[in-house]
């Protein structure tokens, strides 16, 4: 299974060397193949250096391929893991939820 | 360039003691010898060998230099391991975190197979592909127009000359370059490592030419309690000659050839500091109640929302001050989006836990960048600090303010919210701002958002104006916080940053502490909270005044809470308030000055040693 999703970054200081660490992290430990798509830029984020180099800025959209049989698993772990990460404040992936809208 | 070894033939000098102010970045005081790493950015110089790798059959060598590269790693993987391990028992986990970040890398495919593949298909020698590959890094990162960004280059680099160290070590064992036992590190910039390996390195204090309180080697300085002082050029022409120097951590200077006084004053206060931080550490979980229980709200100044990973060290009582026209990024060309707003202030909620958080609305022009709001008129503005700035500019942009509104209202879902508004000048302009948040509850509820009944709303006092009409605008607003910074500069009409003017400019002024009574005496009338933000609020010894004149919160930068809450527990409220009446009674600001100083000697000695 594919899962392609477009992710907003909203971490004050982007997505540097923390929230990088914890996104090879997950990855290291899946059985996916993880992209991670900048400017035209892919890179595998099984590597915190090459998502550094990318430079991903705050408020940047992302797109991030998961591919494989926990994909699904992953990439809902991606996002939640950087969203809790410390508590939450440390997020450093966002995604637009609005539980407010009924 | 090794000064220190050039101090035995410049004896003839007598060496005259000499001080250095740069900025503090982690507390503490060192006496040490200097140890200088004046090299480029650290990195050790490039090694000897030419370019390609000397005679025998090329393959063998390839695999050699392969072979010397993965023991570099395996060994380096062990340091930091080990620096990680010793770090946790300490319960450094900012430092444990940052060097995971490091083991990372070291296992990084992007380092490792890059180098070997490099060194297998040019045949260069491993030093130079690394020296490569660090050029390379600093290539892409120059192009990037962000500092945070630019910084997280150094923890790079930090590891790359972990890697390099070990491959010259295994060279030639013994060239560590040990730093003499409590020597002071000087350098250009400092890595989170040599930070993270002090003992290693002997280090006791650190000094640097560039470097900010954000910086990795911070962060572990502060944790560690190591004193760090940054922005201090020490050339070595400067350091010819010396060989004693203290860093003190809290005022951010360095002296050079202490004389015996100043040794023997600084050595008695590092001895005082190390009990007083332990009487602090010992406090710091405890409430800020005052001696006779009665509780004091103690609550956070944020600027950026990344600051708040740090405060879960310290029990706080909620946000009390959140500067939202942090969140507008000068470079990107508009305001945050209504979505964007929203998640950060849903982020600010759920860290501020029951307290909840003050939020308050984009506070811009006078000093401050207006931003976007880009009003023709504004630039010609003979006066921006009397001009159109605050909630008066805001007023004028109702769809901005409207944006605003909206994401604080959904976000005040999720927990308890509180708006304040800048610069209120008179109750009718509050009066406007209240029903500009009601029109925003209006159209959010037409849409069909859910929301609480109620926000609660605050006015910043800050203008002299405000401060006299407090009666009227307790009785609409919900709260009021006091900015002492402003307050000061319209009550004697000196202009902050007028350096002609810098000894007028004393928010220990008896005129403006007469305002803040004024006002906590009005507020009272009204059942309204008052609560001080500003840098006065943050200083130990303006605290028992405020507390005194009736203050009931205090909103401080995150890194005094240690401080001010063990002031707080060593006060008397009686005592507070009689020593505020004083002061306000008081002929001039220096008078108040020193009267505080006084009462903090005689109330609150462990504050006093620490700085107050």
């Amino acid at each position: 299974m594919k899962i392609i999703r477009k992710v907003r970054v909203t971490h004050p200081l982007g997505l540097h060397i923390r929230p990088a660490a914890e996104l090879a992290r997950i990855v290291q430990n899946s059985k996916s193949q993880v992209k991670l798509t900048y400017r035209q830029e892919t890179v595998d984020p099984r590597s915190i250096v090459s998502v550094l180099t990318l430079a991903i800025q705050r408020d940047s959209v992302v797109t991030l391929c998961v591919e494989g049989e926990d994909g699904a698993h992953v990439m809902e772990q991606i996002v939640h893991t950087l969203n809790h990460h410390l508590g939450a404040p440390a997020s450093g992936i966002h995604e637009v939820h609005d539980a407010a809208r009924v | 360039m090794q000064p220190g070894s050039e101090s035995p033939c410049a004896s003839p000098i007598v060496s005259k003691e000499r001080r250095i102010i740069g900025i503090a970045i982690a507390p503490g005081i060192a006496v040490g010898t200097p140890h200088v790493r004046l090299g480029a950015l650290s990195l050790p110089e490039r090694l000897s060998p030419p370019s390609q790798i000397r005679q025998g059959p090329s393959l063998f060598r390839v695999e050699q230099e392969i072979a010397r590269f993965r023991s570099a790693l395996d060994l380096s993987r062990r340091d930091v391991q080990l620096v990680q391990n010793q770090m946790q028992n300490d319960g450094v986990h900012e430092g444990v975190e940052i060097l995971d970040a490091h083991l990372m890398m070291l296992r990084d495919p992007m380092i490792t197979d890059y180098i070997e593949d490099k060194v297998r298909a040019t045949q260069q020698t491993l030093e130079n592909v690394i020296h490569g590959f660090i050029e390379d890094c600093q290539r892409k990162f120059s192009r990037i127009s962000d500092d945070a960004f630019r910084l997280r280059l150094q923890d790079i680099q930090d590891v790359i000359n972990r890697i390099l160290g070990h491959l010259t070590s295994l060279h030639e064992p013994a060239t560590a370059g040990a730093a003499p036992e409590g020597a002071i590190l000087i350098a250009r910039e400092i890595s989170p490592s040599l930070v993270a390996e002090a003992e290693r390195f002997h280090s006791t204090g650190f000094v640097s030419f560039h470097g900010g309180e954000t910086s990795h080697a911070a962060i572990i300085a502060r944790a560690r309690g190591l004193p760090f002082v940054s922005r201090i050029e020490l050339s070595s022409d400067l350091l010819n000659g010396v060989d004693l120097l203290i860093v003190d951590g809290y005022t951010g200077s360095v002296i050079l050839n202490p004389t015996l006084q100043t040794l023997d004053l600084y050595q008695r206060r590092a001895e005082d500091l190390r009990d007083c931080l332990r009487l602090l550490e010992v406090e710091r979980m405890l409430p800020a109640l005052m001696m006779d229980g009665s509780p004091m709200v103690l609550s956070a100044n944020i600027k950026f929302l990344d600051e708040l990973e740090n405060l879960y060290r310290d029990p706080f009582e909620g946000i009390g001050l959140y500067r939202s026209e942090c969140l507008i990024d000068p470079n990107l060309g508009a305001l945050p989006l209504e979505e964007q707003q929203f998640q950060a202030y849903c982020q600010l909620v759920r860290s501020s836990k029951q307290h909840g958080a003050v939020i308050r609305v984009f506070d811009l022009g006078g000093d401050k960048p207006s931003g976007l709001l880009i009003d023709r008129n504004l630039a010609f503005e003979a006066n921006p600090f009397l001009g159109c700035r605050g909630l008066r500019l805001l007023l004028r942009y109702p769809e901005v303010l409207q944006t605003q509104l909206r994401a604080v209202w959904r976000a005040s879902l999720y927990g308890r919210v509180r708006l304040l508004a800048p610069m209120v000048t008179s109750p009718a302009e509050f009066q406007v701002f209240r029903h500009e948040v009601e029109r925003a509850r209006r159209t959010l509820l037409e849409e069909g958002f859910l929301l609480p009944k109620h926000l609660e709303l605050g006015a910043m006092i800050e203008v002299p104006g405000a401060a006299i009409m407090s009666r009227e605008l307790a009785k609409q607003a919900d709260f009021l916080s006091i900015g002492t910074n402003d307050l000061t500069q319209y009550t004697l009409a000196v202009e902050r940053g007028n350096s002609m003017l810098a000894d007028l400019f004393n928010p220990f002024d008896p005129s403006v502490l007469r305002l803040i009574q004024f006002v906590c005496q009005q507020a009272q009338l009204e059942c309204t909270p008052v609560a001080v933000c500003g840098e006065l609020a943050s200083d130990p010894k303006a605290a028992p005044i405020l507390l005194g004149l009736g203050v009931q919160e205090l909103v401080v930068s995150p890194r005094s809470f240690p401080l001010l809450k063990h002031t707080i527990r060593s006060l008397h409220p009686a005592l507070a308030r009689e020593l505020a009446v004083e002061c306000c009674a008081a002929r001039d600001g220096d008078e108040v000055r020193k009267m505080a100083a006084w009462f903090i000697k005689n109330h609150c000695p462990t504050a006093a040693i620490l700085g107050a």
